[in-house]
């Protein structure tokens, strides 16, 4: 060989080695790009199934090899969980795999088998779409935590086992990739399984918490006093308000939203009488299941106080301790009390002045009696005729203000007719206006329709009269207006809040509301609150005794009264009397003393012995005889014993021991006929309602004068002595 | 443009999609490997004008069925094409071929010559083209790259930017037709079956018949296609006698994508009738 063709030689030597270099090179590139590919399929599938086919398809193409499969062990087959064949179509394939020794599989480790050798181990082996036997068969172990047994499949027609063999290692970086992956898969797949299993317990005691709470919540919200959950876990102390209900939100003025925002000090009324000191101290020594009560002053929003009566108790709550609280607003409740309190002082006092005035009329009596006496012995020019007659004067002075206590107390004299209002207001405007100062410019505003009412003329007249004074006393030297206002009204319910002042008396119905409005310097509420306390006047020169004769009136006639006050802007006198036609009979008043006639008997039957004297010595003015017992009892022998002289009886109605009523009952049984005249301090309506059905012969009302007495005992005929 | 919607006709048992347009002597339009149809649309308008116009996508190819059990090569294209347009009741037409498009256009015209008025062959496979021997197909460098394109849009990407002269026209819409057939599996296996059926001999064996043709041929080629070598194009103008030979600079292997104006005018000059 030249030179020229040795050197020719040699380079077509190296240009091979340099050619199979390149080959080489280039597999090696295929090869790395192949696991690209599979990483980058491992790293971005989802599915088992779809992993493993992009696995074997891209193995298949780039490694040129006709058939992969992933296989999974069932009994002596095996199942194809995957298949690719690069000349089959996408159809579900039959392919058919059988060992012949299910214990040798899977295999240890990645291996290449001839023909001979997979006869060893398959006892069949059936790819559709291939002709002949595999000429070589790759097994790549896979390894997955699901499934130990499964492994990668490799079919070749075109390659030799030792052939084959070269690409195992490249085939383990496969399955490598492709186990973890797969193993990453299941592990997601079960922590799906296991979250939504924990999603479901979730849901499902979450719905069950759901109705739980919002069992709670109708419970909560449809209390309907006040709830309050108030955390307490710090030591020695109230904080915030943790929970509310609708009704504790209402009560204090806030939305639900803003109490739930506060801390429990903002509820409660600032200074003495709140009581939270001493509601929360107790609260602290409260054991397990026991309760604490308090009447506390809560604050709303506006900031006005209110009472509350607080139920308290402590309660653990998930751990932590709260106060469980239940107020309740018992304002209403308080207001009926003061109501009814206010009632029931002044229906005390009424007592009190009735009983003061029924004595005191009693002295009245004696001492008119005996000062008309004097006077009848002196001559007109007499000295101390003219003293005699002043005192008389002031003792009748002194027995109108008896009928105004006994007018306060409900028992003063009654003449019960139909009035109407409108007429009994214009008829006295002249009196009313005399009664106050040219300052002072009257309003009327008389609604023509109102209905009469029932009741005395001259008690109502004394009503209109004593409220329009005490406005213009309220109203002073300043220019100022009473305005008197009348309307029908019907009363469906009675309101002691509306009506404090009227008792038990106002019942439900028709009623003719009077107003009494001044523009004077209103009242204090203290002021209010004592105006109809008999005596109590805020004048340096009253009695004390107007308004409380007011309400009594009223209150006799089944009335309401009210006053609404603002200081410094004036008053309000609001009263209802009931509307009605009653069946009405007026009594008589004492009619004139009669001419002297025939000597009378008279069994005076008195506790009170300046009554029997008075009575004794007027009697004995006029030339009659008296008998005096000093109670019952001795009326009741006295007249056992002087039926036959006796021509009347003059009977005290109050007495100790043995009553009035009873005397009369036993008088009536030891002389049937004998006239009885009843005599009293009280009214003769409430006197003789006592002597219902018996037969009176008259009534004096003390205190009386001494020609009343003389007329009743001289009007009486003389053939009326007893057998 | 093609239209959105092709139409199919059954043929030997397997349906072909195909984008029929204009009026006029009839044309068809065969497209080579990695690509179908799309690859004429910027032609078929212009040609349209004067002629019915048929863009045929070859079995295992675009909208075409993809069985794996027909042989794709040349040889059985080209039958498989006779009765296409025998279907369309087309007579004779012209064939214009690209890539393995060319080499059936070739086997056509030499077997049917009365069917084919006028062959055109763009860049196209002739002779011993292909180099390899069908049964290690899958085995050789050339088809394992192009198998790598079918599993990676990165890698085709560099096959067609390699077939374009003007690279900025290779934008994600055109990718977007020549990754279309790959997103399956079905049309990967299409495409790999298609490498694997290529045979020399479809073409070898019509050397001579070449040599005898009367049928007019128009050789065009890009001139800086890499895929296929000048001698391709230069030798088939030798051997075919009064063929013309059109070499377009600024050209590459998808000719259709850098010159489609010139295409569509030295078309429609070949194919303008004899005064």
């Amino acid at each position: 060989m030249t030179p020229d063709a040795e050197n020719l030689e040699d380079l077509r030597d190296r240009l091979r080695v340099l050619e199979k270099e390149n080959e080489l090179l280039a597999e090696r590139a295929e090869d790395i790009s192949m696991l690209g590919l599979v990483a980058e399929q491992t790293g971005t599938s989802s599915d088992p199934r779809e992993l493993l086919g992009a696995v074997l398809e891209r193995v298949c193409i780039l490694k040129a090899i006709p058939y992969g499969a992933c296989l999974e062990p069932n009994g002596s087959f095996l199942r194809v969980t995957s298949a690719y064949h690069v000349r089959r179509s996408e159809e579900a394939s039959t392919d058919d795999f059988q060992l012949r020794d299910p214990a040798l599989w899977p295999p240890r480790k990645t291996v290449a088998l001839d023909p001979e050798e997979c006869g060893r181990l398959f006892k069949r082996i059936a790819i559709e779409g291939q002709g002949p036997a595999p000429i070589a068969v790759a097994l790549v172990p896979l390894r997955t935590s699901e499934q130990p047994g499964a492994c990668l499949l490799f079919a070749d027609d075109g390659r030799t086992s030792e052939e084959l063999a070269s690409l195992l290692p490249l085939l383990e970086r496969v399955a490598d990739l492709t186990q973890a992956r797969l193993d990453n898969l299941s592990l997601i797949a079960r922590l799906q399984r296991l979250n939504m299993n924990l999603d479901l317990d979730v849901a499902e005691r979450t719905e069950s918490l759901r109705r739980s709470e919002a069992r709670y919540r109708i419970l909560f919200d449809h209390v309907p006093d006040g709830v309050l959950l108030v955390d307490a876990d710090a030591e020695g102390s109230f904080g915030r308000i943790e929970d509310a209900n609708e009704a504790a939100a209402v009560m204090h003025g806030y939305s639900l939203e803003e109490l739930q925002e506060l801390h429990i000090e903002a509820l409660t009324a600032p200074g003495p009488g709140s009581r939270l000191d001493s509601f929360e101290a107790r609260i602290w020594r409260l054991r397990p299941g026991e309760t604490v009560q308090e009447e506390v002053l809560h604050r709303r929003k506006d900031g006005s106080t209110f009472p509350v009566e607080a139920i308290g108790t402590l309660i653990n709550l998930h751990g932590r301790q709260y106060v469980l609280g239940f107020s309740r607003d018992i304002t209403e409740r308080k207001e009926a009390e003061q109501a009814m309190l206010m009632t029931q002082r002044t229906e005390s006092v009424g007592v009190l002045a009735g009983g003061i005035a029924h004595d005191f009329n009693n002295l009245l009596t004696a001492i008119m009696g005996q000062t008309s006496i004097a006077m009848d012995r002196m001559d007109e020019q007499t000295p101390g005729r003219e003293n005699l007659w002043k005192a008389l004067n002031a003792a009748e002075k002194a027995a109108t203000l008896t009928q105004q206590m006994l007018a306060y107390s409900g028992r003063g004299k009654f003449t019960i007719q139909s009035v109407s209002i409108n007429w009994l207001i214009q008829e006295n405007l002249q009196f009313l206006a005399a009664a106050i100062t040219k300052h002072v410019s009257f309003k009327l505003d008389l609604d023509e329709r109102i209905p009469p009412v029932t009741g005395d003329p001259s008690q109502l007249q004394q009503v209109i009269m004593n409220l329009v004074i005490n406005g213009a006393e309220a109203i002073g030297n300043a220019p100022g207006t009473i305005t008197i206002r009348t309307r029908d009204v019907c009363v469906e319910q009675a309101d002691p809040t509306q009506w404090p002042l009227s008792g038990q008396s106002l019942a439900p119905g028709a009623f003719v509301q009077v107003e009494v409005v001044d523009t004077g310097c209103g009242m204090s509420p203290e002021v209010r609150s004592r105006i109809f306390d008999p005596f109590f006047s805020t004048k340096a020169k009253g009695h004390g005794l107007g308004l409380s004769a007011v309400l009594g009136i009223i209150r006799g006639h089944g009335g309401g009264l009210a006053v609404d006050s603002v200081l410094g802007a004036g008053t309000t006198f609001r009263i209802l009397l009931p509307a009605g036609f009653p069946d009405l009979s007026s009594k008589e008043t004492v009619s004139p003393g009669t001419p002297r006639t025939a000597r009378r008997t008279v069994l005076v039957i008195d506790d009170e012995d300046y009554m029997l004297e008075v009575v004794h010595d007027t009697l004995a003015t006029r030339g009659h005889e008296s008998l005096l017992a000093q109670s019952g009892e001795q009326g009741i022998e006295m007249l056992s014993l002087c039926r036959d002289r006796i021509d009347m009886v003059l009977l005290d109605l109050t007495m100790p021991g043995l009553g009035g009523v009873e005397t009369f009952h036993r008088l009536r049984t030891v002389a049937p006929k004998v006239p009885v005249v009843l005599s009293s301090g009280f009214a003769e309506e409430e006197a003789t309602a006592q002597m219902m059905g018996m037969d009176l012969a008259g009534f004096l009302q003390k205190p009386y004068l001494v020609s009343e007495l003389i007329r009743v005992v001289e009007s009486l005929p003389t053939s009326s002595r007893q057998e | 443009m093609l239209q959105a919607d092709a139409q199919r006709v059954r043929i030997q048992g397997h349906h072909l999609a195909y984008h029929r347009q204009g009026h006029g002597s009839p044309v068809l339009l065969v497209h080579g490997i990695t690509t179908y149809s799309f690859i004429w649309r910027n032609l078929i308008d212009g040609l349209a004008r004067h002629h019915d116009v048929i863009a045929v996508d070859l079995l295992g190819c675009g909208d075409s069925d993809m069985p794996l059990d027909p042989s794709y090569g040349v040889a059985a294209h080209a039958e498989r094409l006779v009765a296409f347009t025998q279907a369309l009741g087309l007579g004779p037409f012209a064939f214009v071929g690209h890539d393995i498009g060319g080499g059936i256009a070739q086997r056509i015209t030499v077997k049917h010559p009365d069917l084919v008025t006028h062959a055109v062959v763009i860049n196209g496979v002739a002779f011993d083209y292909w180099p390899v021997q069908p049964i290690i197909t899958m085995r050789t460098p050339i088809v394992r790259q192009m198998a790598m394109a079918t599993l990676d849009m990165g890698a085709f990407k560099l096959i067609v930017q390699r077939g374009v002269f003007h690279k900025e026209r290779v934008t994600p819409e055109l990718m977007a037709y020549f990754w279309k057939p790959m997103q399956t599996r079905e049309g990967r296996k299409a495409f790999l079956h298609f490498a694997e059926s290529l045979d020399n001999r479809d073409l070898t064996d019509i050397t001579d018949d070449l040599r005898r043709t009367k049928t007019p041929f128009l050789i065009i080629r890009g001139m800086d296609d890499v895929y296929l070598r000048a001698e391709n194009s230069h030798r088939l103008h030798r051997e075919i006698p009064g063929s013309r030979l059109v070499e377009i600079a600024e050209a590459g292997h998808f000719i259709q994508e850098d010159q489609p104006d010139r295409l569509v005018e030295e078309l429609n000059a070949f194919l303008r009738p004899n005064p």
